[in-house]
């Protein structure tokens, strides 16, 4: 009686009226106390903003999770940042409002590090987030409460962004499916900026079908966005299916023993499946964490720069005048790893100083992507691992600010190059979920998708233990 | 990267960095056993290990690479310069009604602002 069946049948009964849509509210904050993925917890209120949530689509009635960088009106918009402590958003994103139009709900908003500046989601001035295989460890980051309430079983899917890996390697933490969409094909209107030239939304989903139907409706070029774009006619039809030619590291360097051997093992399960395995160097791998740290901080300086306390957000009381209150308003509103990154945008951008690293990151970009070009030439996919390491734990050393920027090259380098990766549950390392990841060219979403449902045989994710489960005698479809 | 640089910096970037503050830095930066104890010092010491993995670009030559600003389109997306309303470009609810984006309601971003009179956003002396 108490197993849940997680089918859409399950989620629709959760929110099927305005009884069902309170009891789901209290079930999430009993759940959720345990493991801190929300920062807001209001599906009555997400329900609120629909119109129609009966509808026969194949998300309709279904209830998701926003992180909270990404616009939803009427709730908060706090980017886990003091210095958005109190923003009510008046307006909702384009990915959250066609979200809305296929009938799907927002129950609320989820922790991340501040800004989207993190790998551990400990960098959220709130509250961090607890990994839900095991509270010691951290989720992942930045868009850690959005892996752990997909991987806790709280909703079936949640939106995250992903601007040097935030999607896919909380997924990998957490044991979800995470697609960071090739960049332009998701608008980013709603999205609050970080850095503008790598940015997107991104899906952490229970299974690829969810993954998939999410993004189909999602997708689509914005005239509030003018780098979106909608993918190039007849692309979706021209998605290899099983077998498919895969590039793989030949030498992926600086990984841990566990996260090696389910590297490894993949391959092993692709070539069990007929697939064709291609050993590859990636010559400029080892310049991707600096390349995307310089790009991502000089935009970051320029984006966060409208955080003056002026227009919106929390101001410092009592200064004497303009230039200080912004100071102060700054000084106290950011957090440490958001003022390292700001200052180290700024200085790579004073003058004298920005042919010698921005410019040159943008020329290193320019190999990068063509290096990835070529590669698409002779694969169809490239398997990657997500982060080298399979999970550290929470308020621990383990892994040093710098050792997690580091650690980002596997991921950044999609970013970098614009294409579409899709992070999928791929082993265990002991009681924790690893994760590894498939990239294929700009617009080929279905081909991740395709070959991932080959990979899972069509199964969903394990939900990590203690998940959701309703209580006796609770009848969802009651009202249905 | 020294004290000065990073005083510099941190005044381009709008963030406080207190003359006592920088003073008790260069004290610290004499004393490198207690520096750790001092935030700003570890921010200086972040600062300088970012900069440090950035040289590593030195190593490439990139004579006659273009800089790459967006991975996708170079080319400008542009529309042309008439009016469109939120009806007319899709931004609507799925009732049809733009209220959902807020594009024609100023007066809810006005009110976002620390401090509002009618429609002017109050702020401290600039002069």
């Amino acid at each position: 009686m108490n197993k849940p069946e997680r089918g859409i049948q399950f989620w629709r009964g959760l929110t099927a009226g305005a009884e069902q849509l309170q009891q789901y509210k209290e079930l999430l904050e009993v759940y959720d106390s345990r493991i801190g993925s929300f920062l807001e917890i209001d599906p009555v209120k997400g329900a609120a903003l629909i119109q129609d949530r009966r509808g026969s689509g194949p998300l309709a009635g279904v209830p998701f999770g926003v992180k909270d960088n990404i616009a939803v009106k009427n709730f908060q918009l706090s980017c886990g940042s003091k210095i958005l402590e109190n923003f009510i958003s008046p307006y909702t994103a384009t990915a959250v409002q066609k979200l809305l139009a296929a009938g799907s709900i927002p129950v609320g908003k989820l922790n991340l590090d501040e800004f989207g500046m993190g790998s551990s989601t400990e960098n959220s001035a709130f509250h961090p987030t607890a990994n839900p295989w095991d509270h010691a460890y951290v989720p992942g980051g930045s868009s850690g409460g959005s892996a752990a309430a997909v991987a806790a079983g709280l909703v079936p899917f949640a939106l995250g962004s992903d601007t040097g890996g935030s999607v896919r390697q909380p997924a990998a933490f957490c044991g979800t499916y995470g697609l960071k969409p090739t960049y332009g094909a998701v608008s980013r209107f709603g999205l609050t900026a970080y850095a503008s030239s790598l940015e997107c939304v991104g899906i952490l989903a229970d299974s690829v079908h969810t993954t998939r139907e999410v993004f189909r409706t999602i997708m689509g070029a914005d005239p509030l966005d003018q780098t979106s774009t909608a993918a190039p006619e007849g692309q979706a039809d021209t998605a290899k299916s099983s077998p498919c030619t895969i590039g793989v590291l030949k030498q992926p360097e600086g990984l841990d023993a566990a996260t090696e051997a389910v590297y490894l093992a993949s391959i092993e399960r692709m070539k069990d499946l007929g697939w064709t395995i291609v050993p590859i160097d990636l010559s400029t791998l080892e310049y991707v964490v600096p390349v995307y740290y310089t790009i991502a901080t000089a935009e970051a300086s320029a984006n966060l720069a409208r955080y003056t306390g002026i227009r919106y957000g929390v101001r410092e009381q009592g200064t004497a005048n303009h230039e200080e209150m912004v100071r102060l308003t700054r000084e106290h509103g950011f957090g440490n790893e958001v003022k390292l990154r700001i200052l180290l945008g700024t200085y790579v951008l004073r003058s004298g100083f920005q042919d010698q690293y921005y410019v040159r990151a943008q020329k290193i970009r320019t190999l990068i992507l063509r290096e990835i070009t070529e590669l698409f030439t002779r694969v169809d996919m490239m398997l990657m691992p997500v982060f080298p390491v399979s999970g550290f734990r929470l308020g621990s050393k383990q892994m040093t600010p710098f050792q997690q920027k580091m650690a980002d090259k596997f991921t950044a380098t999609a970013n970098l190059a614009g294409i579409p990766s899709l992070s999928f549950p791929a082993g265990k390392a002991g009681q924790l979920p690893v994760g590894m990841q498939l990239m294929a060219p700009v617009f080929h979403e279905e081909r991740l998708f395709n070959a991932a449902e080959v990979l899972s045989g069509g199964r969903p994710i394990e939900l990590a233990p203690g998940s959701l489960v309703l209580p006796d005698g609770y009848d969802a479809k009651a009202v249905r | 990267m020294d004290i000065e640089e990073l005083k510099t910096t941190a005044r381009l970037a709008m963030l406080e960095l207190h003359e006592d503050e920088a003073a008790e830095l260069a004290a610290i930066a004499e004393l490198a056993a207690i520096a750790e104890l001092a935030a700003i010092a570890e921010l200086s010491a972040a600062v300088s290990g970012m900069l440090e993995n950035f040289s590593l670009m030195q190593k490439v030559d990139i004579s006659g690479l273009e800089p790459t600003t967006h991975a996708l389109s170079e080319q400008n997306s542009g529309r042309e310069d008439v009016i469109v309303s939120a009806e007319s470009s899709g931004k609507t609810d799925n009732s049809g009604k733009a209220e959902a984006y807020n594009l024609n309601n100023p007066e809810n971003l006005i009110e976002r602002a620390p401090e509002y009179d009618n429609n002017h956003i109050v702020i401290p002396n600039v002069l």
